[in-house]
């Protein structure tokens, strides 16, 4: 690192632009949108109440409130859509780990000349439009959809089945959007394994399967929780696959925040919902790092 | 071919039929002659015409595409500083911090940074009179909040791997702090900026959900009216346009991933 | 050819710490215009950051550096006259050879065609002529070392400072490169500064070598004396192999003192080289190379001899290298031709060196 005189104060200067924008743009509405939780309810433009009001007397008054708090803890739709979220997100890191798992492994075993080619080919798929690659899953999905197509043309199926609108879509379409997220890291830990330790342990008396089990998978853990850290935190809060591919009762807490905001015009309960995924994010990523830990070697 | 290699080979298979199959499908019925997406009723490739006339799309097109390039322009200049900045700093106790804060945007959850970008326009709006309204401005300001973070991660991985010692042999040989950056480090990180601009591009280009808090009345992004379309249903033009979208991102994605795989800089072993 | 004059290094007192670590302890040194001067030093001595202080890469804590009497403190690595040479070679890998070789010049603001000449120029001298066009991913290890040569010498500095400039190159290379390297200095006259680790590098190169150790410099000297006149026993048993023997002063003569070893109840002799009062502790030091194995004749008056057992024989092609075990289990070397056969293990020898090989060491 180059230490030479002033370039600590270059560094600092570099840094000021993007520390002050991230302060301004990004931490700045987290904390507003705080504040705005605590504001009262109102049918007014914008539609909330200030927090600090001089009533008619002059005196000034804190007009802060907890009832959204309390509304999200009282009723049962949020609780739903929190269990909804984990749930859902969980599952689907899972589902992306078992089809990414084989992937990346194939890749490192592939040809030298056919891994990047083969890298970019899973990736590609995620700089076209996420928006439209959902939107082709409820094509496929639909009732006329290629899928119930071709279930019926092979006779696996009489009528046309319900894919669309359920949680199982929901499950298929963040499998499908996330799952270069999962191949790469797991890439990544994969082709930095020890070649001539399967060898050794072959020539210990393991199988090949063993020798799966007892070295590879215990090697690549750093690389299957980046992986499903990678998946899960972010789906958490998806909104665009479970309002596209979801039914009514796929509760996630995205959708609701939207429906709140957007539908009900409720901005303070929208920012206690907020608060709340902030809370569950913030929850995960802590757990993360805690993994992240444990698994360094030390 | 042991068994285990048949597994993998299958399981690629999958991976990458799973992964493609949608896209070709949305391409294949993009010529259905048939209105009903879905059912296929000839060859035909009047929806690409129709494309062409339709002014909301291409005004919306258009909207995006100032935006996406604006936003990945300022996030490119401000993500390099910061990787920059990141990368000199010698060990000290804000450097962790500033880190998380630099990478954060991208763990956050696009409904809460859109719904509190939007409570930050309102607030200021109440209170100095600006932002005036909401559109292409607030959208780009937020956009630029989150492509920032994403340039400054995939500049950052360039980073680490450069030999530390090149900007000091470049001073060494009479080049001053700002004509070393200059001439040797800019020059070698500049597939990574690429790669950064075109990520920023097509980060903005898609974003529907911070767009939609953000944006106000006569300022619609084509992800939001892609969006407001298919909620209520299939649509053959969209299938046009996701054809037309996709094939133009596969091409600059790809080109620009051969890009970087070829630039020299990197340690790279011998084979 | 440079200024004979020039390129003289006045290094006062220099320290520089990073956090609780002291990488460089109070260091006074001198380099003469036109030597060759290696600093050895294990790993972590201090000698890189010397040579980056040196350069300007880093700024000092404490003491002054001055480059023909004028002192650097304050002027940035890009104005020094002074170029480095870096372990990694540091060559731009977006520039062609011809580039590398060239960016220092066109820093100057020379012209193009003076320029062109001198990068000419420079290439043939470290014989990579035709390689102009070439980038570095596609040269070899020592092509990119002498790149990196060309490079630094071509500004025509007062003083070069080569950072473990052979430690990449494999035997064969670093030998004929050790030649070249030091074929090119006489010519050029430029004062060379080496750090290695590398033992016989140094003792190869250096007009002077100076030992390091934990930010300190602790001898320099020209090889011979660093090697046959040890200031310490870190020096005698750095560079090259020693053997020490621990004792007490016992008395002495004019040019003569007698030790007392603590290893048995044996009094040795050595040369008196400096002040040692009776009953101070001090340290033999002899080269295995001067122990023989005694035969069967006395040895004469001016022999140390001492008795042990043969522990092993160790074959090392050019000699055999023999490990004695003294009474209280310390281990003597001694050496002999290969040509002869070495007594069985186990049997009881005496060895012995002539007086005058024996070093005294207080510290």
């Amino acid at each position: 690192m180059t230490r030479a005189p002033g370039a600590a104060r270059r560094a600092r200067l570099l840094l000021l632009p993007p520390y002050l924008w991230l302060l301004v743009f990004f931490c700045l509405p987290c904390l507003i949108a705080f504040k705005i939780s605590l504001a009262e309810q109102l049918i007014a433009q914008p539609p909330y109440g200030p927090l600090i009001d001089f009533g008619d007397a002059g005196r000034m008054q804190i007009r802060a409130t907890l009832e959204h708090y309390r509304f999200l803890l009282a009723d049962d739709l949020y609780w739903r859509a929190l269990l909804g979220s984990v749930r859902i997100a969980g599952v689907s890191a899972l589902l992306c780990l078992l089809l990414g798992y084989p992937m990346a492994y194939a890749i490192t075993r592939a040809p030298r000349v056919w891994r990047l080619p083969l890298l970019m080919a899973v990736v590609l798929p995620f700089w076209t439009s996420f928006l439209l690659r959902v939107y082709a899953w409820m094509g496929l999905l639909g009732r006329d959809g290629l899928v119930n197509q071709l279930l019926q043309w092979s006779g696996l199926s009489d009528t046309p089945l319900v894919l669309l609108r359920t949680e199982a879509a929901v499950y298929l379409g963040i499998v499908y959007a996330y799952l270069p997220f999962m191949v790469l890291p797991l890439y990544a830990n994969l082709e930095k394994h020890d070649r001539s330790l399967l060898a050794a342990a072959a020539d210990l008396g393991a199988t090949p399967l063993r020798a799966f089990l007892t070295v590879t998978l215990p090697l690549s853990l750093p690389g299957i929780s980046a992986g499903l850290a990678l998946v899960f935190i972010p789906a958490l809060g998806e909104f665009v696959i479970p309002d596209l591919l979801g039914g009514p009762d796929t509760l996630m807490l995205g959708k609701v925040l939207w429906d709140e905001f957007f539908g009900n015009r409720a901005w303070p309960l929208a920012a206690a919902v907020a608060t709340a995924m902030l809370l569950l994010v913030a929850a995960a990523v802590a757990v993360r790092a805690c993994v992240e830990r444990m698994l360094r070697p030390s | 071919m042991s068994s285990a290699r048949r597994f993998q080979r299958a399981a690629l298979l999958l991976g990458l039929s799973f992964l493609y199959l949608p896209i070709v499908s949305l391409v294949f019925y993009s010529f259905n002659a048939s209105k009903l997406v879905s059912v296929w009723g000839g060859f035909s490739t009047r929806w690409y015409g129709e494309l062409l006339h339709d002014r909301a799309i291409l005004e919306a097109a258009w909207l995006s595409l100032r935006i996406a390039a604006v936003n990945a322009t300022c996030a490119v200049v401000l993500g390099t500083a910061a990787a920059l900045g990141l990368a000199r700093t010698p060990w000290l106790g804000g450097r962790a911090l500033l880190r998380g804060l630099v990478g954060a945007p991208l763990v956050m959850p696009e409904v809460i940074m859109g719904l509190s970008t939007l409570l930050l326009f309102v607030a200021l709006e109440s209170a100095i009179g600006w932002p005036a309204g909401r559109g292409l401005l607030t959208i780009t300001l937020a956009h630029i909040t989150f492509s920032m973070a994403f340039v400054t991660l995939v500049v950052q991985s360039r980073l680490a791997g450069q030999d530390h010692a090149l900007e000091d042999a470049a001073m060494d040989l009479g080049a001053s702090p700002l004509v070393a950056f200059l001439t040797v480090t800019l020059p070698l990180l500049a597939p990574a900026v690429i790669a950064g601009w075109l990520l920023a591009f097509t980060l903005s280009l898609d974003d529907l959900v911070i767009a939609s808090f953000v944006s106000g009345p006569g300022a619609t992004t084509l992800p939001m009216l892609i969006y407001s379309r298919v909620r209520l249903g299939l649509s053959p033009e969209v299938n046009a346009l996701a054809a037309v979208v996709i094939g133009l991102a596969m091409s600059v994605i790809g080109l620009a991933g051969w890009l970087l795989s070829r630039s020299p800089g990197q340690e790279r072993g011998r084979d | 050819m440079t200024d004979p004059e020039a390129g003289a290094l006045a290094v006062s007192g220099l320290s520089k710490r990073y956090g609780a670590e002291t990488a460089v302890d109070d260091l006074t040194l001198d380099v003469h215009a036109g030597e060759v001067l290696c600093l050895l030093g294990a790993s972590g001595c201090g000698k890189s950051t010397l040579l980056r202080l040196i350069a300007g890469l880093e700024t000092p804590d404490a003491g002054s550096i001055s480059l023909d009497g004028q002192e650097l403190a304050g002027t940035p690595p890009h104005l020094r006259a002074i170029n480095m040479m870096f372990q990694s070679y540091a060559l731009f890998p977006h520039l062609s050879v011809a580039g590398n070789v060239a960016y220092g010049l066109k820093r100057e603001g020379l012209a193009r065609a003076e320029i062109r000449r001198r990068v000419h120029d420079a290439l043939s001298m470290v014989r990579l002529d035709g390689l102009d066009a070439r980038k570095p991913h596609q040269l070899s290890g020592g092509q990119r070392q002498r790149v990196a040569l060309a490079r630094a010498l071509v500004k025509r500095p007062r003083v070069l400072l080569l950072d473990e400039p052979l430690g990449a190159l494999d035997r064969q290379l670093r030998e004929t490169t050790q030649l070249e390297l030091k074929r090119l200095q006489r010519e050029l006259g430029i004062t060379f500064v080496i750090v290695t680790h590398d033992q016989d590098e140094a003792m190869m190169l250096g007009d002077r070598i100076g030992i390091m150790e934990r930010g300190r410099l602790v001898q320099i000297g020209p090889a011979r004396e660093v090697y046959e006149k040890p200031a310490n026993r870190f020096v005698a048993e750095f560079l090259g192999a020693a053997n020490i023997l621990a004792g007490t002063v016992r008395a002495g003569g004019a040019d003569r003192v007698e030790i007392a070893l603590n290893a048995g109840p044996l009094t040795l002799s050595a040369p008196r080289s400096a002040p040692c009062a009776d009953g101070a502790p001090v340290w033999l030091a002899v080269r295995p190379e001067h122990v023989s194995l005694a035969s069967g004749d006395a040895p004469g008056p001016a022999w140390n001899t001492l008795s042990g057992t043969l522990m092993q024989s160790v074959y090392t092609g050019a000699s055999w290298v023999h490990h004695i075990s003294l009474a209280d289990d310390t281990v003597v070397r001694a050496m002999s031709r290969s040509g002869q056969a070495p007594p069985a293990p186990r049997s009881a020898v005496t060895v012995g060196w002539p007086i005058d090989c024996t070093t005294v060491l207080t510290s």
